[in-house]
C-alpha cells in the first residue's frame, strides 16, 4: 500500500513539475554559462549534499562530517534530507530538482530507491551538475536508458564488508547453525550484506535460517524468537543492521540464551559498541561514516573544478571486535 | 434482554484463524509448542492494541496514519524523561499517554471542525509527528529503563509464563467492546459511521464523537509504544514504521467496513491474530523472504474477499 501511495503521490507531482522544470532549465543554463567563464574559487562553489533521511546515527554522522569538511575549506554546502524518511522517496525527488534549479555545482546523492531518482539525475547531467553516488547505488541500466549517467560513486562495498565480519566469524566461533536476519526484502543492502557474509562461511556452517526483519528492532525480535522457537540449536546470528543486531540480542536475553549464541552484526553504531564490551555481541562492521561523509565530499568538489576523479571510490572498513573495541574514540 | 446478535463477520475471521492453526501445526513441529503460542500472543500485542484505536476511527468512517510516529514520538519522550532526566516511570508514562492523546486531538480537530479528509489530515500529522521525533532523537537510540517500565513489556503473571502484556491486550478489548456495544458512546460511534448526516439530525454532537475517536486512537497507540519500547529496552528513531498498515490490514480482515459503521473489534483481534499467526508460521517454516509477502497478500485478499462475498448474500449486522 506504501507503494501505491508513493506512485499515486509521484504521479501527482510529476505533473505539477512538469510545468516548473522548463522555465527553471533555460536560467540554470544561463548561470552555469556565466560561472565556467568566471572560474571556480572555493568561495563560489555550493555543494548540494542529499541524504534519504536523517532517522539513524549514520545519516546524524555523515551531516556532522560533510558540513565539518565544508567548514574547513571554506565550502558552502546544503545538506537535504526529505521530511518523510526513507520512505519519501517523492520529497527526496523534489529536493534534487530544487537543487538544480538553484544551480549548484554539484550534487551528492544517497538515493532511497533504486530507479525512482534516475531522471532527476538525467536532468542534472543536462545542466552539466556532476553527480557523485554516496552509499546506495542505482539501477545503472536504467539510468544509462534514459541517457543518464553518474560522475562517480563513493560507497562500501557491502559485499567485502560482510565477507571480512564472516571470516572472522569463521576463525572465532565455533562451527555450529546459523540464522541470518536480513533487512528489507529484495533491498540490495540487505542481500549484499547476506552474501557476503555467506560466502566465508566453510561447509561446517550451517545457514539453518535466513528470514528479514524489515531493519526494525521490533520485527528482529520477533523473528529470533521465531527462529529460535523452530532451531533450538542455533549458535551463531547474523544480522545485516545494528538496530535489528540489538533487537535480536534483546530476544536472545530474554529468553536466557545469553552467553550461548555468537551475535554479529553491522554498522557499528553506540550500541554496538556498548554491546561488545559488554560481551553480547561478538563482532560489527565500523565504517568510519565521517571520514566517508568528507571523502564524497572531496569527490564532488573535485569535479565542480572541473578535476577528474576514480569511477568508484571506497571506503575502508574495520571489523570491530572485543580486541580492538577500546580504541575506539567516542 | 436482547438476545446477543452473533457477528457473522467474526465466525469467517475464526475459521480462517482456526484454518491457520491447523495447517501450520501440521507443517510445523514447533508451532504448538506452549512456548511459541506465547510468542505468538505477545508478537501480538503491539499491532493489536494500535488496532483497537484504529477499530473506533474506522467505524466513524475515518483512518488514521499517524499512528507509526505516535509510537515512535510517545516511545522517544518516555525514554528520554526516564534516561536523561531521571523522571519516574510513573510519569514518564502518564506524559507518553498526554502526547497520544494530544495528537489525536489535533487529528480530530483538523477532520471534524475543518473538515479535512482523514486519510490527507493523518498523513501530515503523521509527518509532523515523525519529524518532532526525529527532531529529538538526533539520530541516537536510549536505552536503560527502571524496573517498573519494563515489566509492562517483560514481566510474566506471578507464577506463569504469561506475559501480563497479553492481559493488558485483552483488558482494553474488553473495555472497548463494552463501550461499542454497551454504552451510548458507541452507538453514537455507529450511527456517525453509518449515516453521518442522519446522525447529525438526530441530535448527535458529531464533531465531539469524531474527536473522541481520534484521541483514543493516539491513546491506544501510545499504549502499545509503552508496551514496545518496555520489551526492547530501547527508544528507537525510527520506530513504529508502516505499523498504521497493519493496523488497518487487522481491522479490515476482522470485517470492519472502512466506509464506517460496520465491525466489531472482536474481529480485529482476530484479524490482528491472522497476521501475527501467518508471520510467525512462516518465520518457523523458514519461507523465503520474497515468498511471504505473497503468501500474506493472498491472505489478506482471500479474507476481504471472503467478506465481500458474505455482505453481498445477507443484511449487514453489527
Amino acid at each position: 500500500m506504501k507503494k501505491v501511495m508513493a506512485m499515486l503521490l509521484a504521479a501527482v507531482l510529476a505533473a505539477t513539475m512538469c510545468g516548473c522544470s522548463k522555465n527553471g532549465e533555460k536560467s540554470n543554463a544561463n548561470e552555469t554559462a556565466a560561472e565556467s567563464e568566471a572560474g571556480k574559487k572555493e568561495d563560489n562553489i555550493t555543494i548540494a549534499f542529499i541524504v534519504k533521511s536523517l532517522e539513524n546515527q549514520f545519516f546524524t554522522d555523515t551531516q556532522e562530517g560533510a558540513e565539518a569538511r565544508a567548514e574547513e575549506l571554506g565550502v558552502n554546502l546544503t545538506f537535504l534530507a526529505p521530511a518523510g524518511g526513507q520512505a519519501d522517496i517523492e520529497g527526496e525527488v523534489q529536493l534534487v530538482e530544487d537543487s538544480i534549479i538553484k544551480g549548484v555545482d554539484a550534487i551528492v546523492l544517497d538515493a532511497s530507491d533504486n530507479a525512482a531518482l534516475n531522471s532527476s539525475i538525467k536532468k542534472a547531467n543536462d545542466a552539466d551538475i556532476p553527480v557523485v553516488l554516496y552509499n546506495d547505488t542505482v539501477d545503472m541500466d536504467d539510468l544509462e536508458t534514459l541517457g543518464g549517467r553518474i560522475d562517480s560513486y563513493v560507497g562500501l562495498n557491502s559485499v567485502e564488508a560482510s565477507k571480512k565480519v564472516g571470516e572472522y566469524c569463521v576463525e572465532n566461533s565455533k562451527p555450529g547453525k546459523v540464522a541470518i536476519i536480513e533487512g528489507m526484502s529484495g533491498v540490495v543492502a540487505s542481500t549484499e550484506r547476506v552474501e557476503g557474509f555467506q560466502s566465508a562461511l566453510t561447509d561446517d556452517f550451517e545457514v539453518a535460517a535466513s528470514q528479514p526483519a524489515d531493519w526494525d528492532k521490533n520485527e528482529a525480535y520477533n523473528v529470533m524468537q521465531n527462529i529460535l522457537t523452530a532451531n533450538p540449536d542455533i549458535s551463531i546470528v547474523w544480522a545485516v543492521s545494528s538496530t535489528m543486531g540489538m533487537g535480536a540480542i534483546q530476544a536472545i536475553e530474554d529468553m536466557n540464551l545469553s552467553g550461548q549464541i555468537d551475535v554479529y552484526d553491522f554498522d557499528c553504531e553506540a550500541d554496538d559498541v556498548k554491546a561488545i564490551k559488554d560481551g553480547k555481541l561478538c563482532a560489527t562492521l565500523r565504517y568510519p561514516t565521517k571520514e566517508w561523509a568528507a571523502l564524497a565530499f572531496d569527490t564532488a568538489l573535485s569535479l565542480a573544478k572541473g578535476e577528474t576523479v576514480e569511477d568508484n571510490v571506497y571506503t575502508e572498513v574495520q571489523v570491530i571486535t572485543p580486541d580492538n573495541v577500546d580504541t575506539l574514540e567516542q | 434482554m436482547k438476545k446477543p446478535r452473533i457477528n457473522l463477520n467474526n465466525i469467517a475471521s475464526f475459521a480462517v484463524l482456526v484454518l491457520l492453526l491447523i495447517v501450520l501445526s501440521i507443517l510445523s513441529p514447533a508451532f504448538l509448542k506452549s512456548a511459541n503460542l506465547i510468542n505468538i500472543m505477545q508478537q501480538v500485542t503491539v499491532n493489536a492494541i494500535v488496532a483497537i484505536g484504529m477499530t473506533v476511527v474506522i467505524l466513524t468512517g475515518g483512518i488514521d496514519l499517524s499512528v507509526g510516529s505516535i509510537i515512535a514520538l510517545s516511545g522517544m519522550v518516555m525514554a528520554k524523561l526516564m534516561v536523561d532526566k531521571d523522571i519516574s516511570s510513573g510519569i514518564s508514562i502518564l506524559t507518553g499517554l498526554l502526547i497520544g492523546a494530544v495528537i489525536g486531538l489535533i487529528n480530530g480537530i483538523l477532520i471534524a471542525k475543518f473538515k479535512l479528509q482523514p486519510m490527507i489530515a493523518t498523513l501530515g500529522m503523521m509527518q509532523v509527528t515523525r519529524g518532532l521525533d526525529l527532531t529529538l532523537a538526533q539520530g541516537r537510540t536510549v536505552s536503560g529503563f527502571k524496573p517498573f517500565f519494563r515489566s509492562f513489556g517483560v514481566a510474566n503473571i506471578p507464577g506463569t509464563t504469561v506475559p501480563i502484556q497479553i492481559i493488558l491486550m485483552i483488558a482494553l478489548y474488553i473495555l472497548i467492546f463494552f463501550l461499542l456495544r454497551y454504552r451510548r458512546f458507541g452507538r453514537f460511534i455507529y450511527s456517525i459511521g453509518g449515516n453521518e448526516e442522519a446522525a447529525r439530525l438526530s441530535g448527535v454532537s458529531v464533531n465531539v464523537y469524531k474527536i473522541l475517536a481520534y484521541v483514543l486512537c493516539g491513546v491506544t497507540a501510545a499504549i502499545a509504544s509503552i508496551v514496545m519500547t518496555a520489551k526492547l529496552n530501547s527508544a528507537v528513531p525510527t520506530a513504529g514504521e508502516g505499523y498504521e498498515l497493519d493496523a488497518v490490514a487487522s481491522s479490515v480482515i476482522g470485517g470492519i467496513s472502512l466506509t464506517g459503521g460496520v465491525g466489531s473489534v472482536w474481529g480485529t483481534l482476530m484479524g490482528a491474530m491472522i497476521i501475527g499467526v501467518i508471520k510467525n508460521g512462516l518465520n518457523l517454516l523458514n519461507v523465503s523472504s520474497y515468498l511471504q509477502q505473497v503468501v500474506t497478500g493472498l491472505i489478506v485478499i482471500a479474507a476481504v474477499l471472503a467478506d465481500t462475498l458474505k455482505n453481498s448474500v445477507s443484511n449487514k449486522s453489527i
